[in-house]
Protein backbone atom coordinates (compact mmCIF):
# COMPACT_ATOMS: atom_id res chain seq x y z
CA UNK A 1 0.00 0.00 0.00
CA UNK A 2 1.53 3.30 -0.86
CA UNK A 3 0.41 5.08 1.81
CA UNK A 4 2.06 8.85 0.71
CA UNK A 5 -0.37 9.19 -1.99
CA UNK A 6 -3.38 8.17 0.00
CA UNK A 7 -2.43 10.60 2.43
CA UNK A 8 -1.58 13.24 -0.34
CA UNK A 9 -5.18 13.11 -2.00
CA UNK A 10 -6.79 13.38 1.82
CA UNK A 11 -4.62 16.01 2.70
CA UNK A 12 -5.30 18.00 -0.51
CA UNK A 13 -8.91 17.26 0.57
CA UNK A 14 -8.87 18.63 3.27
CA UNK A 15 -7.01 21.91 2.07
CA UNK A 16 -9.48 22.89 -0.22
CA UNK A 17 -12.60 22.54 2.50
CA UNK A 18 -10.66 24.60 5.13
CA UNK A 19 -9.94 27.40 2.33
CA UNK A 20 -13.70 27.46 1.35
CA UNK A 21 -14.80 27.70 4.95
CA UNK A 22 -11.94 30.39 5.93
CA UNK A 23 -13.56 32.11 2.31
CA UNK A 24 -17.21 31.87 3.86
CA UNK A 25 -15.47 33.07 6.94
CA UNK A 26 -14.24 36.16 5.79
CA UNK A 27 -17.05 37.30 3.68
CA UNK A 28 -19.34 36.71 6.95
CA UNK A 29 -16.93 38.72 9.04
CA UNK A 30 -17.19 41.91 6.68
CA UNK A 31 -20.84 41.69 6.28
CA UNK A 32 -21.10 44.17 8.30
CA UNK A 33 -18.84 46.77 6.62
CA UNK A 34 -19.53 49.83 5.01
CA UNK A 35 -17.73 51.89 2.39
CA UNK A 36 -18.56 55.59 1.06
CA UNK A 37 -19.65 57.01 -1.96
CA UNK A 38 -15.93 55.56 -3.67
CA UNK A 39 -17.59 52.00 -3.32
CA UNK A 40 -14.36 50.70 -2.35
CA UNK A 41 -15.05 48.05 -0.04
CA UNK A 42 -14.95 44.83 1.11
CA UNK A 43 -15.53 42.31 -2.41
CA UNK A 44 -17.02 39.47 -1.73
CA UNK A 45 -15.18 36.58 -2.41
CA UNK A 46 -15.68 33.12 -3.46
CA UNK A 47 -13.69 29.68 -3.85
CA UNK A 48 -13.54 28.19 -7.36
CA UNK A 49 -12.73 24.24 -7.36
CA UNK A 50 -11.36 22.75 -10.62
CA UNK A 51 -12.79 19.70 -11.36
CA UNK A 52 -9.38 17.71 -11.34
CA UNK A 53 -7.90 15.94 -14.91
CA UNK A 54 -9.53 12.43 -14.25
CA UNK A 55 -10.57 11.89 -17.33
CA UNK A 56 -14.58 10.96 -18.84
CA UNK A 57 -12.93 8.07 -20.15
CA UNK A 58 -11.91 4.31 -18.19
CA UNK A 59 -8.29 3.81 -17.60
CA UNK A 60 -6.54 1.06 -16.01
CA UNK A 61 -5.76 0.92 -12.13
CA UNK A 62 -2.18 1.26 -12.79
CA UNK A 63 -2.41 4.15 -15.05
CA UNK A 64 -4.81 5.47 -12.16
CA UNK A 65 -1.93 4.93 -9.78
CA UNK A 66 0.39 7.09 -12.03
CA UNK A 67 -2.10 10.08 -12.03
CA UNK A 68 -2.41 10.26 -8.39
CA UNK A 69 1.43 10.19 -8.17
CA UNK A 70 1.83 12.72 -9.86
CA UNK A 71 -1.15 14.56 -7.73
CA UNK A 72 -3.48 15.01 -10.91
CA UNK A 73 -6.36 12.93 -9.09
CA UNK A 74 -6.75 16.19 -6.25
CA UNK A 75 -8.97 19.08 -6.78
CA UNK A 76 -7.67 22.66 -7.94
CA UNK A 77 -8.97 25.42 -6.74
CA UNK A 78 -8.48 29.64 -6.65
CA UNK A 79 -10.01 32.34 -4.80
CA UNK A 80 -12.05 34.86 -7.09
CA UNK A 81 -13.98 38.27 -6.49
CA UNK A 82 -17.64 37.90 -6.59
CA UNK A 83 -19.16 40.26 -9.11
CA UNK A 84 -22.19 41.82 -7.55
CA UNK A 85 -23.28 45.42 -6.84
CA UNK A 86 -22.89 46.54 -3.33
CA UNK A 87 -26.02 47.21 -1.68
CA UNK A 88 -26.86 50.63 -0.80
CA UNK A 89 -28.10 51.46 3.00
CA UNK A 90 -29.67 54.99 3.72
CA UNK A 91 -27.71 56.08 6.79
CA UNK A 92 -27.78 59.97 6.80
CA UNK A 93 -25.97 60.63 9.94
CA UNK A 94 -22.91 58.56 9.00
CA UNK A 95 -19.52 60.10 7.95
CA UNK A 96 -18.95 58.45 4.72
CA UNK A 97 -22.71 59.35 3.67
CA UNK A 98 -22.90 60.22 0.23
CA UNK A 99 -24.55 63.55 -0.92
CA UNK A 100 -28.03 61.33 -1.26
CA UNK A 101 -26.86 60.31 2.86
CA UNK A 102 -25.90 56.30 1.42
CA UNK A 103 -23.41 54.09 2.54
CA UNK A 104 -22.59 50.92 0.64
CA UNK A 105 -22.34 47.30 2.53
CA UNK A 106 -20.69 44.04 0.42
CA UNK A 107 -23.75 42.56 -0.83
CA UNK A 108 -23.37 38.62 1.35
CA UNK A 109 -26.06 36.48 1.38
CA UNK A 110 -25.48 35.27 5.11
CA UNK A 111 -27.66 31.95 4.71
CA UNK A 112 -25.61 31.21 1.35
CA UNK A 113 -22.14 31.54 3.38
CA UNK A 114 -23.74 29.58 5.95
CA UNK A 115 -24.24 26.65 4.08
CA UNK A 116 -21.41 26.86 2.48
CA UNK A 117 -19.93 26.67 6.05
CA UNK A 118 -21.69 23.61 7.27
CA UNK A 119 -20.93 21.63 3.72
CA UNK A 120 -16.85 22.94 3.86
CA UNK A 121 -16.98 20.85 7.38
CA UNK A 122 -19.03 17.77 6.75
CA UNK A 123 -17.02 17.08 3.50
CA UNK A 124 -13.51 17.86 5.50
CA UNK A 125 -14.88 15.62 8.08
CA UNK A 126 -15.29 12.97 5.19
CA UNK A 127 -11.38 13.53 4.27
CA UNK A 128 -10.58 13.36 7.40
CA UNK A 129 -12.13 9.70 8.16
CA UNK A 130 -10.63 8.57 4.59
CA UNK A 131 -7.01 9.63 6.46
CA UNK A 132 -7.87 7.72 9.51
CA UNK A 133 -8.90 4.53 7.14
CA UNK A 134 -5.50 4.94 4.98
CA UNK A 135 -3.69 5.12 8.53
CA UNK A 136 -5.64 1.75 9.66
CA UNK A 137 -4.74 0.11 6.87
CA UNK A 138 -0.82 1.09 6.68
CA UNK A 139 -0.72 -0.19 10.38
CA UNK A 140 -2.39 -2.79 10.09
CA UNK A 141 -0.20 -3.85 7.13
CA UNK A 142 2.86 -3.49 9.33
CA UNK A 143 1.12 -6.69 10.90
CA UNK A 144 2.10 -9.09 8.59
CA UNK A 145 3.69 -12.26 10.10
CA UNK A 146 4.07 -10.82 13.71
CA UNK A 147 2.02 -13.83 15.30
CA UNK A 148 -0.89 -15.85 15.74
CA UNK B 1 1.67 -29.75 -1.14
CA UNK B 2 1.52 -26.19 -3.12
CA UNK B 3 0.36 -23.70 -0.20
CA UNK B 4 2.64 -21.45 -1.30
CA UNK B 5 2.25 -20.15 -4.97
CA UNK B 6 -1.59 -20.07 -4.74
CA UNK B 7 -2.11 -18.03 -1.37
CA UNK B 8 0.40 -16.28 -1.75
CA UNK B 9 -0.20 -14.49 -4.99
CA UNK B 10 -3.93 -14.05 -4.43
CA UNK B 11 -3.50 -12.35 -1.44
CA UNK B 12 -0.96 -10.03 -2.57
CA UNK B 13 -3.33 -9.16 -5.82
CA UNK B 14 -6.08 -8.57 -3.39
CA UNK B 15 -4.05 -6.17 -1.07
CA UNK B 16 -3.27 -4.17 -4.03
CA UNK B 17 -6.76 -4.11 -5.55
CA UNK B 18 -7.88 -3.14 -1.84
CA UNK B 19 -5.53 -0.69 -1.69
CA UNK B 20 -6.17 0.65 -5.06
CA UNK B 21 -9.87 0.88 -4.15
CA UNK B 22 -8.82 2.81 -1.12
CA UNK B 23 -7.47 5.22 -3.29
CA UNK B 24 -10.11 5.93 -5.24
CA UNK B 25 -12.56 6.15 -2.56
CA UNK B 26 -10.07 8.98 -0.92
CA UNK B 27 -10.04 10.43 -4.29
CA UNK B 28 -13.82 10.91 -4.73
CA UNK B 29 -13.95 12.25 -0.91
CA UNK B 30 -11.08 15.08 -1.55
CA UNK B 31 -12.95 15.79 -4.98
CA UNK B 32 -16.58 16.09 -3.18
CA UNK B 33 -16.71 19.53 -3.25
CA UNK B 34 -15.56 20.04 -7.31
CA UNK B 35 -18.79 20.77 -9.34
CA UNK B 36 -18.57 18.81 -12.61
CA UNK B 37 -16.52 15.74 -11.04
CA UNK B 38 -17.85 12.41 -11.91
CA UNK B 39 -17.87 10.00 -8.88
CA UNK B 40 -14.52 7.25 -10.37
CA UNK B 41 -15.43 4.09 -9.46
CA UNK B 42 -13.07 0.78 -9.32
CA UNK B 43 -14.88 -1.35 -11.68
CA UNK B 44 -13.65 -4.95 -11.31
CA UNK B 45 -15.93 -8.11 -10.50
CA UNK B 46 -17.01 -7.90 -14.33
CA UNK B 47 -13.42 -8.46 -15.11
CA UNK B 48 -13.00 -11.45 -12.76
CA UNK B 49 -15.57 -12.80 -14.08
CA UNK B 50 -14.21 -12.27 -17.47
CA UNK B 51 -11.39 -14.14 -16.46
CA UNK B 52 -12.03 -16.58 -14.19
CA UNK B 53 -14.26 -19.41 -16.00
CA UNK B 54 -11.04 -21.29 -17.51
CA UNK B 55 -9.83 -21.95 -14.11
CA UNK B 56 -9.88 -25.24 -13.01
CA UNK B 57 -8.25 -24.81 -9.42
CA UNK B 58 -4.81 -25.80 -10.14
CA UNK B 59 -2.25 -23.21 -9.02
CA UNK B 60 -0.43 -23.33 -12.32
CA UNK B 61 -3.23 -22.63 -14.31
CA UNK B 62 -4.30 -19.99 -12.00
CA UNK B 63 -1.27 -18.03 -12.26
CA UNK B 64 -1.68 -15.70 -15.85
CA UNK B 65 -5.59 -15.84 -14.86
CA UNK B 66 -5.00 -13.79 -11.43
CA UNK B 67 -7.09 -10.33 -10.66
CA UNK B 68 -4.56 -7.74 -10.74
CA UNK B 69 -4.12 -4.08 -10.92
CA UNK B 70 -3.56 -3.87 -14.11
CA UNK B 71 -6.52 -5.24 -15.35
CA UNK B 72 -8.92 -3.31 -13.15
CA UNK B 73 -10.57 -0.47 -14.86
CA UNK B 74 -11.08 3.04 -13.18
CA UNK B 75 -13.38 5.13 -14.94
CA UNK B 76 -16.58 7.57 -13.95
CA UNK B 77 -19.20 6.31 -12.45
CA UNK B 78 -22.34 6.41 -15.20
CA UNK B 79 -25.65 6.43 -13.98
CA UNK B 80 -28.44 5.27 -15.79
CA UNK B 81 -29.14 8.49 -17.90
CA UNK B 82 -25.26 8.01 -18.93
CA UNK B 83 -23.76 11.04 -17.17
CA UNK B 84 -21.61 10.61 -14.38
CA UNK B 85 -22.79 10.40 -10.74
CA UNK B 86 -22.15 12.99 -8.30
CA UNK B 87 -20.10 12.07 -5.16
CA UNK B 88 -22.36 11.31 -2.06
CA UNK B 89 -20.46 11.20 0.99
CA UNK B 90 -22.43 8.78 3.01
CA UNK B 91 -21.88 6.21 -0.24
CA UNK B 92 -18.45 6.85 -0.37
CA UNK B 93 -17.72 6.63 3.45
CA UNK B 94 -19.97 3.37 3.64
CA UNK B 95 -17.53 1.55 0.70
CA UNK B 96 -14.50 2.68 2.80
CA UNK B 97 -15.52 1.13 5.67
CA UNK B 98 -16.34 -2.34 3.81
CA UNK B 99 -13.23 -1.69 1.94
CA UNK B 100 -10.89 -1.23 5.41
CA UNK B 101 -13.02 -4.03 7.09
CA UNK B 102 -11.89 -6.43 3.61
CA UNK B 103 -8.27 -5.15 3.79
CA UNK B 104 -7.54 -6.14 7.35
CA UNK B 105 -9.12 -9.48 6.48
CA UNK B 106 -6.95 -10.26 4.11
CA UNK B 107 -4.21 -9.15 6.27
CA UNK B 108 -5.33 -11.97 9.08
CA UNK B 109 -5.22 -14.73 6.09
CA UNK B 110 -2.09 -13.55 5.15
CA UNK B 111 -0.48 -13.64 8.93
CA UNK B 112 -2.18 -17.13 9.06
CA UNK B 113 -0.38 -18.29 5.96
CA UNK B 114 2.70 -17.33 7.59
CA UNK B 115 1.61 -19.23 10.86
CA UNK B 116 0.84 -22.34 9.33
CA UNK B 117 4.04 -22.15 7.16
CA UNK B 118 6.23 -21.59 10.38
CA UNK B 119 4.40 -24.52 11.73
CA UNK B 120 5.72 -26.70 9.37
CA UNK B 121 9.76 -25.09 9.36
CA UNK B 122 9.42 -26.23 12.99
CA UNK B 123 7.51 -29.53 12.69
CA UNK B 124 4.60 -28.74 14.57
CA UNK B 125 6.81 -27.58 17.47
CA UNK B 126 5.90 -23.77 18.93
Amino acid sequence: MDYHSAFAISAAGMNIERARYEVAAANLANAGTVSGHGRTGYQTRRLVAAASSLGTDSSSGGAFLNMVHQGLAVPGYQIENRPGEARRVLDRGHPWADTQGHVYQPDIDIAAEMMTLATAVRIYEANVAALSASRTMALRALDIGSGS
Amino acid sequence: MNIEALNLDLLRSALDLASLRQQVIATNIANAGTPGYARQRLSFSDQLQAQWPGWTGEPRHAEPTHPRVESAQVGPDLGADGLGRAVRLDEEIAEMALNSLHYQALMRALSRHFSILHSAATEGRR
